[in-house]
């Protein structure tokens, strides 16, 4: 079947047919709910809410837009919403360990450094304020042009711009900060160990 | 030198051409502030293209439609409560409308009036006779009385106030469970 078809059936009320879409689209919402609240939970809590945010307003959905774009504009909004409800606070790294370790990765290694990544990224986002936040998400971890990022958030394309700009700058600043203040501790610690 | 565009075709990802690449190169390697601005970019953004994505917990399907079942019937719920309010409203409004139009409702108002002013006239009596009875009585009858009712009036004052300490206790717990 179709997503098409999947989706004039659940527009009929076919909750297995929404179903198929929630198995197809599961992953990037969840992914985009995660890197927005930084937290396994939560992020959960969001795509669940956005799959029936769509499945209840299924009819407001234009056929002529990708589904994919009107799902995750949802998520989006949603997440905003939340941010803005509650600010997000910085993660726990036990909180990222314990979460993977769900995962079932055969290398530790591997899993360490993924760990790290995502951690260190998270970090960074987390100080960007919401809407550069998703800005910068829907670009990079969900390679939409910047015309889908328009239509996703319902901002004009120069506000995309010059979020992405100031996001990027962002990024960059807090890129530098931390690899300052991480040399400055090893020298730190350097001249502890001598 | 025009610091601002280099700054600018980073940190927007212009597409450039030949030259104006060989431009931004040039500049990078004299101008530390760009250089540092291109680098923590690249690195940003390798991080980003590097964070393997994430994945919900398995049995999310499932999760799904627990909660779709649980929303359709707080729907249900609300739809059917909707239902009876605006029935009960509608119905309310109907005689109302009937009554003012007709006429009866002021005479209803007078009757309530009416017997309000008789209720409290028989209670009045009521409390002479209660006084006149217990006047006749021997003093520790009433005495007695009075003490068993002030009794009475204390322990309903102790269970109220043990019940709202009781809630208060409950809803502390419970926000130290949420903290946690």
């Amino acid at each position: 079947m179709t997503e098409v078809d999947c989706l004039n059936l659940a527009r009929q009320g076919d909750q297995g047919a929404f179903t198929t879409i929630v198995e197809t689209y599961q992953n990037p919402v969840y992914n985009l709910c995660y890197r927005m609240l930084g937290e396994p939970q939560a992020a959960e809590d969001a795509a669940q809410e956005t799959f029936w945010r769509a499945y209840s307003n299924l009819n407001r959905y234009d056929p002529q837009r990708p589904f994919a774009t009107w799902l995750l504009s949802i998520a989006a909004h949603y997440c905003i919403d939340q941010q803005r409800r509650k600010r997000l606070p910085t993660m726990d790294l036990d909180e990222i360990i314990e979460f993977n370790a769900e995962d079932p990765t055969p290398n530790p290694e591997k899993m360490l450094v993924e760990t790290q990544f995502t951690e260190e990224v998270q970090r960074q986002l987390a100080k960007l304020n919401e809407k550069d936040r998703a800005v910068l998400i829907l670009r990079y971890f969900h390679e939409f042009s910047e015309e889908e990022i328009c239509q996703t958030l319902s901002i004009t394309k120069s506000a995309v711009k010059s979020r992405l700009h100031r996001a990027r700058q962002h990024m960059a600043e807090q890129w530098n900060a931390d690899q300052t203040s991480q040399s400055t501790e090893r020298r730190h610690h350097e001249s502890q160990v001598i | 030198m025009n610091h601002k565009l280099f700054e600018n075709w980073i940190l927007n990802e212009t597409d450039l051409t030949e030259n104006q690449s060989e431009e931004l190169q040039e500049h990078l390697k004299i101008c530390p502030a760009c250089r540092h601005i291109e680098n923590g970019w690249q690195a940003s953004k390798n991080l980003m293209y590097q964070s393997t994505p994430k994945t919900p917990a398995p049995g999310f399907k499932t999760r799904w439609l627990i909660l779709a079942e649980k929303k359709h019937q707080i729907k249900k719920v609300r739809r059917y409560r909707l239902t009876i309010f605006s029935l009960v409203l509608i119905t309310f409004a109907a005689s109302l409308v009937y009554m003012i139009a007709s006429g009866s409702f002021f005479h209803m108002l007078a009757n309530g009036f009416t017997s309000l002013s008789r209720l409290i006239f028989s209670i009045t009596d009521g409390l002479s006779l209660l006084g006149y009875w217990l006047g006749r009585m021997p003093i520790a009858i009433p005495l007695s009385i009075g003490f068993f009712f002030l009794g009475l009036v204390n322990a309903f004052m102790m269970a109220g106030i043990f019940t709202l300490w009781n809630l208060k206790q409950r809803k502390l717990q419970i926000n130290e469970i949420q903290t946690d």
